[in-house]
């Protein structure tokens, strides 16, 4: 058994000795050309880690800029300290806590929890920070003295250094090597989530003051640093995330009872006030037209010698007759026909239209014979002339044609929204209007209640506005980045592609899609973990490829994307 | 949120490598050569016709540890430094032999029972490819009663029929995210086959011996294992529980012939070739009992190719107490490009092989061997991938991992034998 005991020492010896299997060639980390000691990040929402609608730890400790600066180690980095909220549900600007999925009739959706108001509180680590996303903040916040005061963003007056510092100004105190800065997604994203609605605050950032924004952040940054490296990320087509595309243009559903009293209540709400302006227009009209043709019938009858009376007596008959009557009729529909028409050559039919036109929008210009017409052809309609009940039925099919007085269909529907361009108000969304995710957490009986409102719903052309304005600041950004020698991170492209295509990590597939496609959290707008190191990467490889550097990029299965319940 | 479950038993476990060269420890030590050797117990699994011409009794019983490793590099994501090394469990596969036979009757009868498939690989649920596989495991034992009967001086003949029996586990992430679990699928179940095994040896004068072996193929069913899920509540319906799965998996035929040149009574060489039935391994399909619109019935492409597996080992008898073996062989891989999932990160390899042999005594010995297996580093890109049809890059369906991928082995072993 002695030779046994040898023999077993041999094998364990053996077996210690073996050397596992080592692959050639395999890339080394390296710094490249950049100095990555002191990383300051720069940005809004998105670069502070908020997500699920709420700034909070758990999205903040994945926030991209931390998931670079946990790459930048193995070249150089230094800490990356992060104004970090308690653990908890967070908090955001109207005082909600971050989302949960919850099943709902079978199904998850978010919800959101009870909020956390220490998290506006100092943050739990001691400064200077390196990560300075702000919540909220625009290109030209980056520079307003006291943005981080009381009166600005508490999202900021959480960690500023003073009341009166600027979000740039304290980037710039840590004496940065490097940078990222993705700022601009909330100049047009304010717009946007306001459905375009031009609210105060929430207007398009013009070209130019983004412009000095960018301009006057990057120059305070390499102000103490001319050899400052860094990264510019451009703005993703933002009307591409869930927010924006969750609920369709058409999901507006009605059963047969549903669409009777819809229908309904549509026809209650615009041919009352069709009619009332068809017959206020006509008789307008011809109330003007009929005083034109018996002042004409008169001034010719006194001209040829007869005295007053004997000329009333003859234009009175005048426009009694159906001469007479014919030629009030023409000149009533060449009025109403020119109501619109602001170059009218003619002064006489200026002069014409133009008291028409007053007599319309103003009821107290009305004399009381005409307003008493009004009244009575719209309160009985046997009254009105054939002809006026004709003008009034072409009105309204004229605005179901053009779809300014919808017809809904029992089943899907476009959504009823409102259009300032529209003669009624009102007209069905469509494939090119975006519905926003506030909408789904409408009742049934809210949405059929009426249009909604011009808040809820990007029209095509505001979705146009917005599209102008990003392609100016992303211009802007790349000029910057090649001014100063920076790297230009494509987020526009990478978004691109996935909303268009997808994107595939190891089997795990990301999508612009609500909540499934995991790349976007629960509010639709911000990033999950796994969307932050997506991005994180995208940030990684512009830099070395500007750079020379080797910075390893995430493994992004490594990262959630919206968790299960 | 559609989870394609291609699932994939270890090529690693049954490759070439592991599948042959543990069944007896003297063979192990000459770089695996057994089908043409001076016959002893161990040929009932090298090649049963040579227990004719053993003109003794034998009982051997024996193990190998075996310690391997694997590593991959994410070579095809640009920049990436990204490794990740397994922690294989330790594989035991053990051997068993008895063989007896009438004194001079020139028959023999055996019974062998040996693990031909008993390792596993563990990359963890941490790494990269937690999605294409976190760990698997095979077991097999084969049960092959045996008779061999030689007809001449020249030449016996001999075959056993094999009982199959193990069981295969494999766990692998799911693509889904949970607050409160991990999602993951297992899938556990036995497994069992039939097959056979044949041979002849071959005399020619003093110097040379012939074999030649053919060990059939083993289809390894499973029927009714248990696919279990974990996965988030919102998810149940999706992955039903108490799921079972049924698969087939074929283990490959084996057609080998060599020589044997007995230089002296103190030298023997030996080299042969060995043909590995591969392409029975076209397609690896998984039916489970419930499907749902995220748990389709799947099947996959694996075009495994026959190879060959060339050996050559010798033995010196330094005294009556001690013979000294060595040996090496190289073992084409069946995994074609593109199909390396981390199942299968196979590559051709490179066995090198020693080991002694003591006479403790005129009845008892036991020999001792070591085996180092080197693999070849081999990279999978995305075009091999795509080609291949592992990868979708419209759907981000994948099967494999790309990258680099490089293993080794170590594996002692240890037999006793008692002759009588």
């Amino acid at each position: 058994m002695k030779v046994l005991n040898k023999l077993l020492l041999i094998m364990v010896l053996a077996v210690s000795m073996s050397c596992e299997p080592e692959i050639e060639n395999v890339l080394q980390p390296a710094p490249g050309q950049a100095d990555f000691s002191t990383y300051v990040a720069l940005g809004n929402s998105l670069t502070a880690g908020y997500a699920d609608g709420a700034l909070h730890r758990e999205g903040q400790l994945v926030a991209y800029p931390a998931l670079i600066a946990e790459q930048l180690e193995a070249v150089g980095g230094g800490n990356f300290v992060q104004p970090l909220v308690p653990v908890g549900n967070g908090i955001n600007g109207s005082g909600a806590g971050k989302f949960e999925l919850a099943i709902i009739n079978g199904s998850p959706f978010p919800v959101p929890t009870s909020p956390d108001p220490a998290a506006l509180g100092t943050p739990t680590e001691q400064g200077p920070y390196n990560n300075l996303g702000i919540p909220g903040a625009k290109s030209f916040h980056l520079i307003t003295p006291g943005y981080g005061s009381p009166l600005g963003n508490p999202f900021f007056a959480r960690f500023a250094t003073s009341a009166a510092t600027t979000v740039v100004g304290d980037a710039a105190a840590l004496n940065p090597t490097f940078f990222t800065l993705w700022i601009g997604n909330n100049d047009i994203l304010g717009y946007a989530l306001d459905g375009g609605a031009d609210s105060p605050g929430d207007s398009l950032t013009g070209t130019a003051t983004f412009e000095q924004s960018v301009n006057a952040i990057l120059a305070s940054l390499s102000a103490g640093n001319a050899d400052l490296e860094g990264a510019l990320a451009n703005i993703p087509d933002i009307t591409a995330v869930p927010y924006f595309n969750t609920v369709p243009f058409n999901a507006f559903v009605l059963d047969e009872n549903n669409a009777n009293l819809a229908n309904a209540s549509l026809q209650q709400q615009i041919e009352p006030v069709v009619t009332a302006q068809v017959i206020t227009t006509v008789a307008s009209a011809t109330g003007v037209a009929t005083e034109a043709v018996y002042t004409q019938a008169f001034n010719e009858a006194k001209a040829q010698g007869a005295d007053d009376a004997t000329a009333a007596g003859i234009a009175q008959d005048f426009v009694g007759s159906p001469e007479g009557m014919t030629a009030i009729a023409a000149l009533r529909d060449q009025i109403i026909d020119n109501l619109g028409n602001d170059n009218i050559t003619d002064a006489t039919l200026q002069m014409l239209v133009a008291t028409t036109n007053t007599l319309i929008s103003t009821p107290a210009a009305r004399p009381t014979e005409l307003q008493q017409q009004i009244d009575l052809l719209i309160a009985n309609p046997s009254a009105r002339p054939a002809e006026l009940q004709a003008a009034i039925d072409a009105q309204i099919q004229g605005l179901k044609d053009a779809g300014f007085y919808p017809t809904l269909q029992v089943g899907p529907n476009g959504f009823l929204i409102t259009d300032e361009n529209s003669p009624t108000g009102i007209r069905l969304a469509t494939a090119s209007d975006k519905i926003l995710l506030t909408v789904a957490s409408l009742t049934t009986a809210q949405v059929a209640a009426g249009p909604l409102a011009d808040s809820l719903v990007l029209t095509v052309d505001e979705i146009q506005a917005i599209e102008q304005a990003r392609t100016s600041y992303n211009t802007i950004l790349a000029n910057a980045a090649t001014a100063g020698n920076y790297a230009l991170v494509d987020i526009d492209g990478l978004f691109d592609n996935l909303s268009n295509n997808g994107l595939f990590f190891n089997g795990q597939i990301f999508t612009a899609d609500f909540i499934t496609g995991n790349a976007f959290s629960l509010d639709g707008i911000h990033l999950t973990p796994a969307g932050n190191a997506i991005v994180a990467n995208e940030f990684i490889r512009a830099i070395n490829n500007q750079y020379g550097s080797v910075i390893s990029p995430l493994n992004v299965v490594d990262y959630k994307g919206n968790s299960l319940p | 949120m559609m989870i394609c479950l291609a699932l994939v038993v270890s090529e690693q476990v049954m490759a070439s490598g592991f599948q042959v060269l543990l069944q007896g420890n003297r063979q192990t030590a000459m770089g695996n050569v057994g089908v043409s050797l001076t016959p002893d117990a161990y040929s009932l699994f090298f090649n049963p016709g040579a227990l004719g011409m053993m003109n003794h009794n034998q009982v051997s019983v024996g193990f190998n540890p075996i310690f391997s490793n694997n590593v991959f590099y994410n070579s095809e994501v640009p920049f990436s430094t990204y490794t990740a090394r397994t922690d294989n469990p330790m594989g035991t596969p053990f051997h068993f032999y008895g063989v007896w036979g009438p004194e001079d009757s020139g028959l023999k009868f055996g019974l062998g029972i040996y693990t031909p498939y008993g390792s596993g690989v563990r990359w963890g649920d941490d790494w990269l490819g937690a999605n294409q596989l976190r760990e698997i495991s095979l077991q097999a034992i084969f049960f092959q009663p045996t008779v061999s009967y030689q007809l001449a001086d020249w030449i016996s003949v001999g075959g056993g029929f094999v009982v199959a029996a193990g069981g295969v586990n494999l766990q692998r992430s799911l693509p889904l995210d949970g607050t409160d679990v991990d999602p993951m699928v297992e899938l556990d179940g036995g497994a069992s086959g039939f097959g056979y095994n044949v041979g002849v040896m071959l005399k020619a004068g003093e110097k040379w011996n012939f074999g030649i072996n053919y060990r059939s193929r083993v289809d390894m069913e499973v029927e009714g294992g248990d696919a279990i899920f974990t996965v988030p509540a919102a998810a149940s319906a999706l992955f039903p529980a108490g799921n079972t799965f049924d698969a087939s998996l074929p283990l490959p035929s084996n057609f080998t012939f060599g020589a044997t040149y007995l230089a002296s009574d103190k030298f023997e060489i030996s080299a042969e070739a060995n043909f590995v039935g591969w392409s029975a391994y076209d397609t690896l399909g998984f039916d489970f009992e419930t499907n749902t619109a995220a748990l389709e019935d799947s099947n996959s492409p694996r075009n495994y190719e026959n190879s060959w597996v060339f050996k050559i080992g010798g033995e010196y008898k330094v005294s009556d107490k001690i013979a000294l073996r060595a040996g090496a062989y190289y073992d084409q891989t069946p995994v074609q490009a593109g199909f390396m999932t981390p199942e299968t990160p196979d590559s051709d390899r490179l066995g090198l092989t020693a080991g002694l042999g003591f006479n403790l005594s005129e009845s008892f010995s036991i020999d001792v061997s070591f085996l180092y297996i080197d693999g070849k580093e081999r990279t999978q890109t995305e075009s091999e991938a795509i080609q291949a049809g592992t990868y979708n890059p419209d759907t981000g369906t994948a099967d494999v991992v790309l990258g680099t991928y490089e293993l080794n082995a170590l594996i002692p072993g240890i037999s006793l034998n008692y002759k009588f």
